[in-house]
């Protein structure tokens, strides 16, 4: 096959960026290997600005929505947990410590240092995802699903229980005689120590309030309104404080989006560490030839690197 | 020069462009024509060089050029220079007319033009009456003309006679805004002799604005592409002669004769209203379900609104008409618009659909034997 | 770089780089012939095999594109049904086989046969050749790139066979997130095919940028590989956008996520700012490489050097850069805010300045030639009438007061036909007939070349001038039916519809008759002095039995024509 290298002269430790002497692994086509290297990391310059521009549409579907609707941003940040996320950006930042020292320890050839880094940064890149994992599972089980199938009448049920209690404390302070104006101030938090009530109000009907509130689709969903009675599927004290903008499933549209396709390449990217780690269990890594960590460390940081953005724009967004 | 203006004077037809018969007809043909002789010259200058190149520097194979030069900085300053001058001069004109047809007066007429799928449907704001544009009538005159049953005479009669109580109607001389709205998908509305065009978006509103010059009766199309009847989805722009005749034909175009009986008016809706676009009356397959022994049959529904099952009475075609995503018939898609009928329509509607057969049921729905 | 510096360098040419003196070996088997097996071709990582197993894709899209094409202007020829009724019952669904059929024509002669016909056919082969490599940067990419494109056309043929799409290519919504046709996987396939666009334009930039031979400066390239540049740029920074864009309208059709569709919160116009974002790049991704090839043509046949090789090589680049700035102008009617549509407007003039530029310099490139006028130069003069046409009606979309007259008529439908057919497929057409004889070691039959190119190029101007016609007065586009007033019009355009695919037809079978019986090519037939005319026709595997310096590409004077075999042997050099 054409592919294949020139074996003819193999000289294991080929000098780096001469062109005496064919290394094992530069291909046919190459002069060099220097010129091999230039141009796998110029490829992989350029394949990041093409992930950059992934990203930018969604980015720009952000600053759209985010400049028309910020009431959306002001509301919906509320259900994201600002310590994972925080937590998360401490993980993929130390990650790409490692991976950085990676590329040094596979500059060296130093095989065991490089596998353990990978190792470092691979379990990192886990960590990130099972973060993820609860984040998401936590979104799921209250029904805060990206589009349609955002369960407004969840969001509902809990508006009402939680105006309910804020009306009964409220109530109930006053007999007590104490200014009502300080009570309301501090609702949420305050209402989430009071005991629930131990049924839901009655006559509650989430389709009514859908065609308020959440748009014509939201009127397909009623009857998984009936199931509500026990429990409300998300918890009053956890509800932003202030209005429900009208739709309000877009802020849960642009955080699946983002938050998903980051997701996506951070398990692409650790793919590539386990890849790598296989190359360098081979011990093909040396002084003349780390282009793969290299590269793949490139695409490491750029992950992380969005995620730097995504944190801020999404938990931090006031 | 003289023969443009010659050309411009007129509001008949030319080769190129359709009678001219607004206020913004004038300038875009001025444009259009000022572009069009800058870039006659320039396709007649570039195919006589290449003829004459072609002619002249023939050579069987082997020869050698007569000269290899290879760079002329005068030409190539004169080639840039030129279509810069040139560029400048079609983008100030452009700009010119645009921003024209974006200033609209304060004064003069509103009306409100909402298309959907695929109908238009025309408000007039002094008296909010909805006067629709009845594609479907008008485009059945042009299949009758075509297959000779109508006269070229007989169609121009019959199409008075739809647009007595149909169309755009507008005075001439007057400033008329038009607000455009959509109700499902992208339409845009389009007056060749008016030069005027614009889309109308689902979700925003747009405007346009013309001043009418000539009277008479003119094309009006859907510019944007919006699926299966987007080419049947024309009316006509009627262009009357003075604001009284104008406010005269609203009147009587506005008001249903209520002394008429119940399914004549309901009939006057489904045509008037748009129904008619997406629901036939003589059980044939449109997008939404035959009307044809739809009153008393079987219906069942979609998980996409409220599934389940109901025999189709007063109340479920009520429903229908102020939500219709709650009751999606099995077999159809969910894509009626609301479209806003008052107590009265909905009454005459409901009888209209009664006397299109009741059905002792028991019927299927038709699609789902297909 | 300023002309005399070119011209200094140009001359040093010929001396620093000496052109090999020996004559070009023919000995051994030829890259088509050097081994035989099925998985030698589909595994293939030949930068030559992947090239001609992308043609070979691309043609058969292009008659399947144009087998549609062909569907829509008979189903035009009346405004009653003509065709439609042999296939459905109702009006009702005869309208919306008429949409499906323009939508798929549409849809696969933008995706599948123009956008990759000349970078990711022509392009792959031709690139290494001119710059005397063995092969593009990474082959491996090259190859996954053209299995990229295989999968994306088969989700199209999916999509044929589950009931088409009646979208138009643009997929506006929110129309296209309830359409009841094949939507899904029409996406997915564009998705799929705007990477293998993306990894074919990385391949090249890295190769134009690392491995050109040494002797061979920036400006030293022959003017095809500047184009080819230009189009790689903006391959690389554009259809990412497209990519994401696509999956949006995915997840809007899906999950309802309130980006494009007013129902669920969204808006249909930012659709479109999205979607041009891209697809008016795209425009250029599709007129420039043939701009490079036209460059090419013009110079070899007119054995003459290029004219005003700067200002060609530079008006590439800045209409890549102008492609970014300009996708605005075709929504002059959307209801975006009437400053964007002025800027836009404005803008949009800069890319015809450019454009302008390289059809004078091409034009000044013939005088005083030694014209051949054979199939590839017939070719090339056709794509500078066309061209121009296409460009100067381009001017009066630009202008805002006429473009809100003729924007979504058949006037801008004949424009893009003039621009993305007449001079994209066109120069595709001239290039193929130019680098046949290095593809395949055959000769075609220049008699029958010079009918079919009369053919197209008649065939052409009669299928799109009565378009511009109709659509100046007021024939809006999309149309299934139409007004009896336009049926001369498209009487008119269905003839020269069929005249067209007549030309294309025969040039089908010389081509395929070449292969059986053509007579052998010499290494250089034309004259051309680029590299690729330095090596055997076909070339062997590596593409150079000895590894060439770079030549001066434009210098025809040292070639000399042998009536013999038809080959221009290049003289000595002392």
């Amino acid at each position: 096959m054409s592919g294949d290298a020139h074996q003819e002269q193999s000289n294991q430790q080929a000098e780096h960026g001469d062109g005496h002497g064919h290394s094992p692994y530069q291909a046919h086509h190459f002069d060099t290997m220097q010129q091999q290297f230039e141009a796998g990391k110029l490829g992989m310059w350029l394949f990041l600005a093409t992930e950059v521009l992934l990203f930018g549409g969604l980015f720009c579907f952000y600053t759209v929505t985010k400049s028309n609707n910020p009431e959306l941003f002001k509301w919906g940040h509320h259900f994201l947990d600002k310590r994972w996320g925080a937590t998360n950006t401490m993980v993929l930042l130390f990650s790409s410590l490692t991976m950085a020292l990676a590329v040094r320890e596979a500059q060296l050839g130093r095989k065991n240092r490089i596998l353990f880094y990978l190792t470092v940064t691979l379990l990192c890149g886990g960590g990130f995802m099972g973060i993820k994992y609860i984040e998401y599972s936590k979104k799921f089980h209250e029904g805060l699903f990206p589009g349609q199938h955002f369960a407004y009448e969840n969001v509902i049920d809990a508006e009402q229980v939680r105006d309910q209690q804020q009306e009964a404390d409220r109530l109930a302070l006053a007999d007590l005689a104490i200014p009502a104006a300080t009570v309301v101030s501090d609702t949420p938090k305050a209402s989430g120590q009071v005991a629930q009530p131990a049924s839901p109000p009655a006559g509650l009907s989430p389709a009514a309030g859908d065609l308020e509130h959440g748009g014509g689709n939201s009127a397909e969903h009623s009857t998984s309104g009936d199931d509500h009675a026990p429990g409300l599927a998300i918890d009053p004290s956890h509800l932003p404080p202030g209005a429900r903008p009208a739709n309000a499933h877009v802020f849960f549209s642009i955080y699946f989006c983002l938050t998903g396709l980051h997701g996506i390449h951070v398990l692409i990217g650790m793919g590539v560490m386990i890849w790598l780690m296989v190359l360098a269990q081979q011990g093909r890594f040396g002084p003349g030839y780390f282009t793969p960590v290299d590269l793949g460390g490139l695409y490491w940081h750029l992950v992380d690197l969005i995620w730097i953005y995504l944190f801020p724009l999404l938990y931090l967004v006031e | 020069m003289n023969l443009l203006v010659t050309i411009l004077a007129q509001t008949e037809p030319t080769y190129w462009l359709p009678e001219a018969v607004s206020n913004f007809a004038g300038p875009v043909d001025r444009d259009f024509y000022f572009v069009y002789w800058v870039s006659i010259f320039f396709l007649v200058l570039i195919s006589a060089l290449l003829v004459i190149f072609m002619w002249k520097f023939r050579t069987p194979p082997g020869a050698h050029a007569q000269s290899q030069r290879d760079h002329h900085l005068l030409l190539e300053i004169t080639w840039t220079g030129i279509p810069i001058i040139l560029s400048f001069m079609m983008f100030w004109y452009g700009y010119r007319g645009y921003v024209d047809m974006m200033t609209p007066p304060n004064d003069g007429i509103s009306i409100v033009a909402e298309a959907q799928k695929w109908a238009w449907n025309f408000s007039y704001a002094s008296n909010g009456a909805t006067i629709p544009g009845m594609s479907e009538d008008l485009n059945l005159i042009r299949d009758q003309v075509r297959s000779g049953e109508l006269s070229a005479e007989q169609a121009v009669a019959a199409e008075g006679k739809i647009l007595e109580k149909a169309g755009l109607h507008v005075p001439m001389g007057i400033p008329i805004n038009i607000t455009l709205m959509a109700a499902d998908v992208l339409h845009a509305l389009y007056i060749p002799a008016f030069r005027v065009k614009k889309d109308c978006v689902p979700g925003r509103t747009g405007k346009i604005w013309f001043i009418a010059d000539e009277p008479g009766i003119y094309d009006l199309y859907c510019a944007e592409y919006c699926g299966q009847g987007h080419s049947w989805m024309h009316s006509k722009v009627v262009v009357h002669e003075t604001v009284e005749e104008y406010e005269k034909w609203l009147e009587v175009a506005g008001s249903y004769d209520e002394s008429l009986p119940f399914e004549e008016n309901g009939e006057i809706v489904w045509k008037r209203r748009g129904c008619i676009s997406c629901h036939s009356v003589d059980g044939s397959e449109k997008v939404g379900p035959s009307w044809k022994g739809l009153f008393g049959s079987n219906r069942s529904f979609t998980a996409t609104g409220t599934p389940g099952e109901l025999v189709a009475n007063e109340a479920y075609i009520e429903e229908s008409i102020r939500f219709p995503m709650n009751k999606i018939t099995e077999g159809y898609p969910p894509q009626m618009p609301v479209v806003k009928l008052t107590e009265k329509e909905i009454l005459w509607v409901t009888e209209y659909i009664k006397s299109l057969g009741q059905n002792s049921g028991g019927a299927e729905n038709p699609r789902k034997e297909n | 770089m300023s002309q005399p510096e070119m011209d200094a360098q140009a001359g040093e040419g010929t001396g620093v780089a000496s052109q090999t003196d020996a004559p070009v070996s023919t000995e051994g088997p030829s890259y088509l012939t050097v081994t035989k097996t099925f998985s030698s071709w589909a595994f293939t990582l030949d930068h030559k095999r992947i090239g001609v197993m992308y043609l070979i894709g691309v043609l058969f899209m292009f008659l399947l594109g144009g087998m549609f094409a062909l569907l829509v202007r008979t189903e035009l020829f009346s405004p009653l049904a003509i065709l439609t009724p042999f296939f459905a019952d109702t009006a009702e669904a005869q309208a919306d086989l008429y949409n499906r059929w323009f939508t798929t024509h549409g849809a696969i002669m933008v995706f599948l046969v123009i956008i990759p016909g000349v970078p990711a056919a022509l392009g792959n082969f031709v690139l290494p050749l001119l710059l005397g490599a063995k092969d593009v940067a990474f082959p491996r990419l090259n190859l996954g790139s053209f299995y990229l494109w295989v999968i994306g056309a088969l989700f199209f043929v999916y999509v044929l066979f589950s009931g088409g799409l009646d979208t138009g290519w643009t997929f506006y919504t929110p129309y296209s997130a309830e359409s009841g046709t094949a939507v899904i996987p029409a996406l997915v396939g564009v998705f799929i095919l705007g990477f293998s666009s993306i990894f074919t334009g990385l391949n090249f930039i890295v190769t134009i940028h690392k491995m050109r031979p040494p002797g061979m400066t920036w400006f030293k390239m022959p003017l095809f590989l500047w184009a080819t540049y230009s189009t790689a740029v903006m391959q690389v920074l554009a259809t990412p956008v497209l990519g994401i864009t696509l999956l949006l309208l995915l997840l809007e059709r899906t999950l309802g996520i309130g980006i494009f569709d007013p129902r669920n919160g969204g808006d249909p116009v930012l659709f479109q700012h999205f979607f041009w974002f891209y697809s008016h790049p795209a425009v250029y991704i599709m007129i420039v490489p043939p701009m490079g090839i036209v460059s090419e043509l013009i110079a070899v046949h007119s054995h003459k050097r290029i004219f005003g090789y700067t200002y060609i090589a530079f008006s590439s680049v800045s209409i890549a850069i102008f492609s970014f700035l300009v996708w605005g102008h075709h929504m002059f009617t959307s209801g975006q805010s009437t400053t964007m549509n002025i800027i836009f407007s404005g803008i949009t003039f800069s890319v015809g300045i450019p454009s302008a530029i390289k059809v004078f310099n091409w034009i000044a490139t013939m005088y005083k030639g030694a014209l051949s006028l054979n199939t590839s130069m017939l070719y090339g003069i056709s794509f500078i009438f066309l061209f121009t046409i296409g460009g100067l009606t381009g001017l009066f979309c630009a202008v805002l007061s006429i473009d809100t007259h003729i924007h979504d008529t058949y006037f801008i439908v004949a424009h893009f036909h003039y621009v993305m057919m007449g001079s994209g497929l066109i120069a595709f057409v001239g290039g193929l007939h130019h680098w046949w004889p290095k593809m395949t070691g055959k000769m075609f039959s220049e008699f029958w070349g010079r009918i079919a190119c009369t053919l197209v190029f008649v065939g052409f101007n009669l299928t799109f001038i009565p378009q511009f016609v109709m659509g100046s007065l007021g024939m809006p586009r999309r149309y299934y039916t139409y007004a009896d007033k336009f049926e001369g019009y498209h009487q008119l355009s269905t003839i020269g519809s069929y005249v067209m695919a007549a030309g294309f037809f025969l040039t089908a079978f010389y081509l395929i008759q070449s292969l059986v019986s053509g007579k052998k090519a010499p290494v250089n037939p034309w004259g051309g002095n680029s590299l690729e005319w330095h090596t055997a026709s076909p070339p062997p595997l590596e593409n150079f039995h000895n590894v060439p310096d770079a030549t001066d590409p434009y210098d025809y004077e040292n070639l000399e024509y042998d009536a013999a075999t038809g080959n221009y042997e290049t003289k000595k050099v002392s």
